[in-house]
């Protein structure tokens, strides 16, 4: 249950240690042991676009998968992303929030800290127990969203959002930011691609920000080793021939493969139900 | 003097048989609708002594009184307009005293006494066939729809005193027919076809099989939208 | 160039228009009821005093929970019943008043709409396919190659829960439209029309006519869970291909009666007895969207 962690903790954060308006104690439901590996806090905007949400959990999954901790305040949007993201990959997060533990904010995120816990995940905040939720203390507690990280990846903010002051803090304790580009017409990124324009770094994977650290990405081995795992029967062949990572219409397979369309069904449930194609919206198919 | 003449209503989907009997007699000059008539059915009043007068009759002042028979159910509508002059107009004598307890009478009337179409004839008619009636009145337009039943003479009439003259065998109106076996063979078509459209084989086998199964489905996907070139 | 762009406009409702062409001619009977209730509404066309074609009814989204039902100060059919064997047609379902779905919940599952007067209470009959299109987010773009989404995930979220889960579970099979692009359409492949579709979808009722015989049932469509249980037997592989779609798909738990449902149909379009595992696996291709918008 809730126990509290003050400064001469041995758990307490020694990243957190570094900065200047710490918390002195600070309240953790969880595995407390989290709270000195190495993270990276993942933010953004809570209105963001279904890319950014891609995105933001794409990183987080393959962040976690090299036992990085992902960091992130349980808002909804790039945050809930972030926390969904790395509870894909090995599991390791930490929910920072900026109210009591009484309450669940915002109340569709209940599941979220529930699957957080459950996946030995741990749930932080400085304030006592019955604080209740208040937008004024959302910005100080992303000092210790980024206080406890080693940097901070920013997805989607909006000029003059939260995100972007929490970029500046992060710079202010000596942080590494980065920053996911977006389109040039997309309102939620223009906070983000103004961050890059300003001499942020711009990220296109994990390898740009574990290259900061020395580290070495675990990943990709994997995927050589799974690649060749791939068994598919010859009835499927036609079809699975067909499907690239370029996603393709079931009509057209249809029409390639020139089978019929009952059959082309038949074999894609197999296909699926073996896990090496995805369906993707529009009836669009690609390999796993 | 008493007369009753047979009409049709509706509840839901099926007709049932009303008798509007009509008592026209010396006294006050009044006009009274009873059995249950809603306020459609109270303004045929208005309606029909209009028609009446603009038909060329001449409606005396007499105490009237109508009863729709069976009393106790609601009647909507303004299809008893035309059940309810004839009735007067025996009673005035204008018509011929005849056996017409095998004729039912349904229609609107227009101010200047012509007929206008009402809804629901063909249900109408196949509960008038039921109870053993041999000849319905309608409305011209209407007559089409009500030839559908079989072995029930369909007169469609245009006005008051058309209807008037017929009954008194001044006129002959040829009852309508229609030729089912045709009519369901000339527009048993459906005019749209799949062959119309090409290359989403995938959504046309979901519809046969929501067509085989009688199932319920649901379409999803983006708008198609027109770039301005 | 025009004319084509036209014609692909409105790809759901283009296919929605042609279900009737494959559907089994009207007989006399039905052809007379439908012709009833559209006589009572008052909008038999002038020179066809009888319907012989299935009738297709597409309400405008503003329509009343009244009009949608029927009822009223003269009570009228509503478009349910307008629908009578024949299909009911909701384009842009999520614009629909809530609580106009609401009241034709029943209906749907019943046949019959019972309307309640001050001293009588109607019954109209509804037994149609109900059908429905719905963009795949509010501005309709979300998965599309042509133009980026706009919307975030929580408004797509939101507007995917429009659709109530009751409404939700009377659907048994979902269907991706994609729009088609103009070159792809002048193939000249040879294309199937309507009439041989019909035979295949006529031979397939028949079977359902015969089956259902004592059931008091006409099609798969209707079955209950009971008789699911009684008609939509698998064997072991096709049970273990199924149990394996859930764990992998993530498919929703209201799936599963659906799913056998459909391929009960599948099965009867093949003409076999049994279902068998292609017929379980085509079925599972049309509830896609439950893995990717209601995963619940």
């Amino acid at each position: 249950m809730e126990q509290i962690i003050d400064v001469s903790h041995q758990c307490y954060p020694k990243e957190l240690l570094k900065i200047k308006n710490k918390p002195l104690k600070l309240h953790v439901i969880g595995n407390e042991k989290l709270l000195n590996n190495k993270c990276i806090a993942i933010v953004g905007s809570r209105n963001c676009t279904a890319y950014g949400f891609k995105v933001a959990k794409q990183f987080a999954k393959e962040l976690s998968q090299n036992d990085i901790t992902i960091v992130s305040g349980l808002a909804l949007g790039i945050d809930s992303a972030a926390h969904l993201g790395a509870l894909e990959g090995i599991g390791s997060t930490i929910a920072v929030l900026g109210h009591g533990f009484k309450y669940i904010f915002p109340e569709e995120n209940e599941e979220l800290y529930k699957k957080i816990l459950n996946n030995n995940g741990c749930i932080i905040t400085e304030y006592d127990f019955d604080v209740e939720p208040n937008s004024k203390n959302f910005p100080q507690r992303n000092r210790i969203v980024s206080g406890i990280s080693m940097g901070v990846l920013i997805v989607e903010a909006k000029s003059k959002s939260g995100s972007t002051i929490t970029a500046r803090l992060a710079k202010e304790q000596g942080k590494n930011v980065f920053c996911v580009p977006s389109n040039l017409d997309s309102i939620h990124g223009l906070g983000t691609n103004r961050l890059i324009q300003k001499g942020t770094k711009l990220v296109l994977g994990i390898d740009d920000i574990l290259e900061e650290y020395n580290i070495k990405n675990a990943l990709v081995k994997d995927l050589i080793i799974e690649d060749k795992k791939i068994e598919i029967k010859e009835e499927y062949l036609p079809i699975y021939n067909l499907i690239s990572n370029e996603p393709i219409n079931i009509n057209e397979l249809c029409k390639k493969s020139k089978m019929n369309i009952s059959k082309v069904n038949q074999i894609l449930t197999m296909l699926e139900i073996e896990g090496v194609i995805e369906e993707k919206i529009g009836k669009e198919f690609i390999r796993k | 003097m008493l007369s009753i003449v047979k009409s049709m209503a509706l509840n839901g989907l099926e007709g049932y048989l009303v008798d509007v009997q009509v008592d026209v007699s010396a006294g006050m000059p009044s006009w009274e609708i009873v059995g249950l008539p809603d306020i459609s059915v109270k303004e045929a009043k208005e309606r029909v002594k209009t028609a009446i007068k603009n038909s060329g009759y001449e409606l005396l002042s007499r105490k009237i009184i109508i009863n729709l028979a069976p009393a106790n159910t609601r009647k909507e509508g303004s299809l008893f307009d035309l059940p309810i002059a004839i009735g007067i107009l025996i009673d005035l004598e204008v018509i011929c005293k005849k056996d017409i307890s095998n004729i039912a009478f349904i229609g609107e009337l227009s101010l200047d006494g012509k007929l206008n179409k009402v809804n629901g004839i063909l249900p109408m008619c196949i509960e008038a066939k039921r109870l053993g009636i041999k000849k319905v009145i309608v409305p011209k337009e209407n007559a089409k729809e009500a030839a559908v039943v079989k072995g029930l003479k369909i007169i469609g009439v245009d006005n008051l005193v058309e209807t008037v003259e017929y009954l008194n065998n001044k006129i002959d109106i040829e009852p309508e027919n229609v030729d089912l076996d045709k009519l369901f063979q000339e527009v048993n078509k459906y005019n749209l076809d799949f062959s119309e459209v090409k290359g989403q084989e995938h959504i046309k086998r979901a519809l046969e099989v929501v067509a085989a199964g009688g199932h319920n489905c649901l379409l999803i996907g983006n708008p198609r939208f027109a770039e301005k070139q | 160039m025009f004319a084509n762009w036209k014609s692909t406009v409105r790809g759901k409702t283009m296919m929605a228009r042609r279900i009737p062409s494959i559907l089994p001619d009207l007989s006399f009977e039905e052809a007379l009821e439908t012709t009833k209730i559209h006589s009572i509404a008052g909008i038999l066309p002038k020179n066809q005093p009888i319907i012989t074609t299935r009738p297709f009814r597409s309400p405008h989204h503003t329509v009343s929970g009244t009009s949608l039902v029927g009822g009223g100060r003269i009570p009228k059919p509503g478009e349910i019943s307008l629908a009578h064997y024949g299909v009911l047609f909701l384009d842009e379902l999520p614009e629909f008043k809530k609580d106009a779905l609401e009241v034709m919940r029943g209906p749907l599952e019943d046949g019959l709409v019972t309307i309640s007067r001050v001293n009588a209470t109607l019954t109209y009959p509804c037994d149609f396919i109900f059908v429905a299109s719905m963009n795949p987010c509010p501005c309709g773009f979300y998965g599309s190659k042509e133009k980026e989404c706009t919307c975030s995930p929580q408004a797509i979220t939101k507007y995917m829960g429009k659709i109530s889960g009751p409404l939700l579970d009377r659907i048994d099979i979902q269907i991706e439209v994609s729009p088609v692009k103009y070159q792809k359409l002048s193939d000249d492949d040879e294309i199937e029309n309507s009439e041989k579709i019909k035979e295949r979808v006529n031979k397939a009722r028949r079977i359902q006519l015969k089956r259902y015989q004592n059931e008091n049932i006409y099609s798969n469509s209707e079955l209950t869970p009971k008789l699911i249980e009684k008609y939509c037997e698998l064997n072991e592989n096709s049970k273990k291909i199924l149990q394996i779609a859930f764990e992998k798909l993530g498919l929703s738990a209201r799936a599963y009666g659906r799913i056998l449902k459909v391929a009960r149909t599948i099965a009867d379009l093949d003409g076999k007895e049994n279902i068998l595992e292609e017929h379980i696996t085509e079925a599972i291709q049309y509830r896609s969207l439950d893995k990717k918008y209601w995963k619940n």
